[in-house]
């Protein structure tokens, strides 16, 4: 499939399934996610990126439950439990830290953290079903210098991880074991340092190919945009409008199975991709 | 085809010219070869070409370079790209796509070649670079040498008129590097490519070039055909070396020409192989397998490495000889396998303990540095280390004197920054020092220098393991020698017998003197050859 449909698909995903407001859902959006990752990943792209977003996805999930039900406006309803609370000053109306913790209260803060994570997983997820390289071509005719950026900033990012490795080893073997924020720098300054250098490196070793000279560039095998993609973009369009509408009348079952039959409609129309070795 | 008319630079905020008046011509098809000590300006005279200086650094030019009747002041870097293809020292890092195909296709992509002409084209390069196994293989997975190739192709596909090559073996192996310069050699015959190429392993590449441009860096450039720049400077390789200690007056280039002259000379001494016997045991590696996720980089290998020694590894790149290094270093944690250094598991040693029992110089010895100026690396060496204040500057000025303390330790040049990793390592006095390809990049005044620093530190005691593929700093330094290949020892001996009985590995004194086992120029010397006509 095209990398575009493949972005494509993945922000619909999410866009439909944030509408819907349900946490079930999202979660489910999530397992297709997972699985479509595992089962179709482009595998010139690092797996790590996925790997990486879900990590943030779940920090970003418990760090906002935490805060989301000790901090902010109280919800009225069922009490779980009641803390100590804060006083706060009178101009402080609405705002406390502590009380009285209500189911409700924890269940808008599920269903906000999940968004976040639905959408950072998403990324997460398109990164590694595209190719960046296809995208930043499809891009780089018009906007030069925003292509050029992420071309580098793509093919540095796993140097950094690579690099970042390589100074832990050194530092080790400098007797340096122990990390913390007085000694990070040791580490930040060879890794930057190594980065910038080749981003360099590389920026002028696509000037001098040429590259941002020629008003249209051309495509030596382009990304067809064949039947699955129309079929699949015009899914994540029904996907977008409907789904919400789908789940108050039709009811639970029937929505399920029709998002799950849709959005894991790329898995049914590509093949398996087949290692390069 | 290329032409440099009263050409002068200097870099802003430095007093030093790099080039002073330099007029000069390099014809149609030539190959023209660039030396020089590291940091004399080399790769700022390659940048001149393609137009790199003045438009993407800040260097300050007088004078005219022109390329195939364009000039260089005028054209930026891009619009020369169907004139000038650029190849680099590190392939990877100029690397655009993940494909052989897709990289290759790059240039002509971004200048709007019709897919047809872009076909025909890439087809061209991959039969003319033999790419055709590897033409859908990922630019990661490559070997070194086919990713040296990969590089050229993508060059060349812009039907360049020169090519222009910065150190293009500096991060290959033995076999890979003759890959890849039988590659340009063929490119200049066949073709009738110019070629401008730098290189520091000398003993390469002189026997094929036309004229070698020599950088001196005080504004001065030598230029003239091998045997007169050979002659006139003393960045030598071994068989020049020979020919001046010798006082031949004709100076042979290639192991051929030397083999020619010296069929007649007489050796009085056959040269005495000393082996010295070292008894005492201090690294003990057995069944090591370490693999990375699905690939063995080492399979149940084992050795054991004396007090004294100075051990080098070779193999090709990818043999594992890095992933010992580590694992002897305890820098790996995804090992099996016993690995003890003076009875210890290094890998459970942390802090001062492993610092003075190991030092490990890595592959990049700025990984090392973090610290805004020399003096200030220094500092923070002893105070990370509770030396006292002052230990590692002093050790550094043993090593060498011409370090400047106020630079930045990522401003010095590559020689220099190996001495002054060396340096920090050697301030808790290891009793092991572990060094990864400390030659890349260096100069034949660098190696001599890292030579002599070695040799002493293994007359104190220390044990000194290095994986390295240059053979003649191996020859010259080594006690032993390991070859390695598909993560298995495949060669385990004192250095005369193992680099002697492999035609990849053997130094240009083995090659000529193919019976005598000589492996360096002063095995030679001291031999006392008998009568020798010099005029031969």
């Amino acid at each position: 499939m095209n990398s575009l449909t493949w972005w494509l698909w993945s922000i619909s995903l999410s866009i439909a399934t944030l509408r819907t407001n349900n946490n079930w859902l999202m979660l489910l959006a999530i397992l297709i996610f997972v699985v479509v990752v595992f089962k179709r990943r482009n595998l010139q792209a690092p797996l790590n990126a996925f790997a990486l977003s879900i990590q943030l996805a779940v920090v970003a999930l418990i760090i906002r439950l935490f805060f989301g039900t000790i901090i902010g406006t109280p919800l009225p309803g069922t009490v779980l439990i009641s803390l100590p609370q804060l006083p706060m000053p009178d101009w402080l109306v609405g705002i406390r830290i502590g009380g009285d913790i209500t189911s409700e209260r924890i269940g808008s803060v599920l269903t906000e953290s999940l968004k976040f994570s639905l959408i950072l997983i998403s990324f997460g997820a398109a990164t590694c079903l595209s190719s960046p390289i296809e995208i930043i071509k499809a891009i780089s005719s018009r906007l030069y210098f925003f292509a050029i950026t992420l071309l580098i900033a793509t093919s540095v990012l796993p140097q950094i991880v690579f690099s970042y490795k390589r100074v832990i080893a050194a530092r080790r073997m400098r007797g340096m074991h122990k990390l913390n924020i007085f000694n990070f720098r040791t580490i930040i300054t060879p890794v930057l340092e190594e980065s910038l250098e080749r981003a360099i490196d590389l920026s002028s070793a696509m000037e001098s190919r040429g590259f941002g000279y020629h008003k249209k560039p051309t495509r030596y095998r382009p990304e067809k945009f064949s039947q699955s993609d129309l079929i699949v973009t015009i899914i994540c369009g029904y996907l977008i409008i409907f789904i919400p509408t789908l789940l108050v009348s039709n009811g639970w079952l029937f929505t399920c199975c029709l998002f799950i039959v849709f959005s894991a409609a790329p898995l049914m129309l590509t093949e398996q991709r087949v290692a390069n070795t | 085809m290329i032409t440099f008319s009263n050409v002068s630079l200097i870099y802003p905020n430095s007093r030093k010219t790099i080039l002073e008046n330099l007029t000069f011509t390099v014809d149609e098809s030539e190959l023209i070869l660039v030396i020089g000590l590291t940091g004399a300006g080399k790769s700022s005279f390659m940048k001149l070409i393609n137009g790199v200086i003045p438009h993407h650094t800040s260097g300050i030019l007088s004078g005219e370079i022109i390329v195939d009747g364009k000039t260089t002041n005028l054209l930026k870097p891009g619009e020369l790209s169907g004139v000038i293809g650029i190849v680099g020292q590190n392939p990877l890092n100029g690397f655009v796509t993940n494909k052989v195909e897709d990289e290759i296709a790059f240039g002509l992509e971004t200048n709007g070649f019709a897919p047809e002409v872009m076909r025909k084209r890439v087809e061209e390069l991959i039969d003319l670079l033999s790419l055709q196994s590897i033409r859908n293989r990922n630019l990661n997975s490559l070997s070194g040498g086919e990713q040296q190739r990969v590089a050229i192709a993508s060059a060349l596909v812009m039907n360049p008129k020169v090519l222009v090559l910065d150190e293009p073996t500096s991060a290959l192996d033995p076999i890979a590097a003759e890959e890849v310069l039988a590659i340009i050699n063929k490119l200049v015959h066949d073709l009738g490519l110019t070629v401008i190429m730098a290189e520091h392993k000398l003993e390469r590449v002189i026997h094929f070039v036309d004229r070698i441009v020599l950088v001196n860096g005080d504004g001065k450039v030598d230029i003239g055909t091998p045997a007169e720049v050979m002659s006139r400077t003393s960045i030598n390789p071994p068989i020049v070396k020979i020919a001046k200690k010798l006082n031949l007056k004709s100076i042979p280039l290639s192991v051929r020409d030397l083999k020619r002259v010296s069929m007649n000379w007489k050796f009085k001494v056959p040269i005495k192989s000393e082996v010295i016997q070292h008894n005492k045991q201090v690294i003990e590696v057995k069944n090591l397998e370490v693999s990375y996720q699905l690939v063995k980089a080492i399979s149940g290998l084992n050795l054991q490495i004396h007090a004294g020694e100075i051990v080098a590894l070779m193999g090709r790149n990818g043999a594992g000889k890095s992933s010992l290094l580590r694992a002897i270093a305890g820098a790996n944690n995804n090992h099996s396998g016993t690995v003890k250094v003076l009875d210890k598991n290094p890998a459970l040693l942390v802090g001062s303990q492993l610092v003075r029992l190991i030092g490990y110089v890595p592959q990049e010895p700025a990984d090392l540095f973090y610290g805004t100026s020399v003096a200030k690396e220094c500092q923070s060496a002893d105070q990370d280390n509770q030396l006292a204040a002052g230990t590692t500057q002093k050790i550094l000025r043993q090593l060498s004197t011409g370090i400047d303390n106020a630079l930045h330790p990522r401003d010095i040049s590559e020689g220099q920054k190996l001495i002054l990793a060396i340096a920090i390592v050697l301030a808790t006095d290891p009793k092991i020092l572990i060094l990864d390809e400390p030659t890349r990049g260096l100069d034949y005044q660098a190696k001599e220098v890292l030579v002599e620093i070695l040799s002493k530190l293994a007359k104190s005691g220390t044990t000194i393991i290095m994986a390295s593929h240059d053979v003649e700093l191996v020859a010259e330094v080594a006690s032993r020698v390991i070859v390695m290949a598909e993560g298995e020892l495949i060669a385990d001996g004192d250095t005369r017998s193992v680099l002697t009985s492999s035609p990849a590995f053997a130094p240009q004194m083995a090659k000529v003197f193919t019976k005598q086992n000589w492996l360096t120029v002063n095995d030679v010397i001291s031999a006392d050859i008998g009568d020798i006509n010099p005029d031969a």
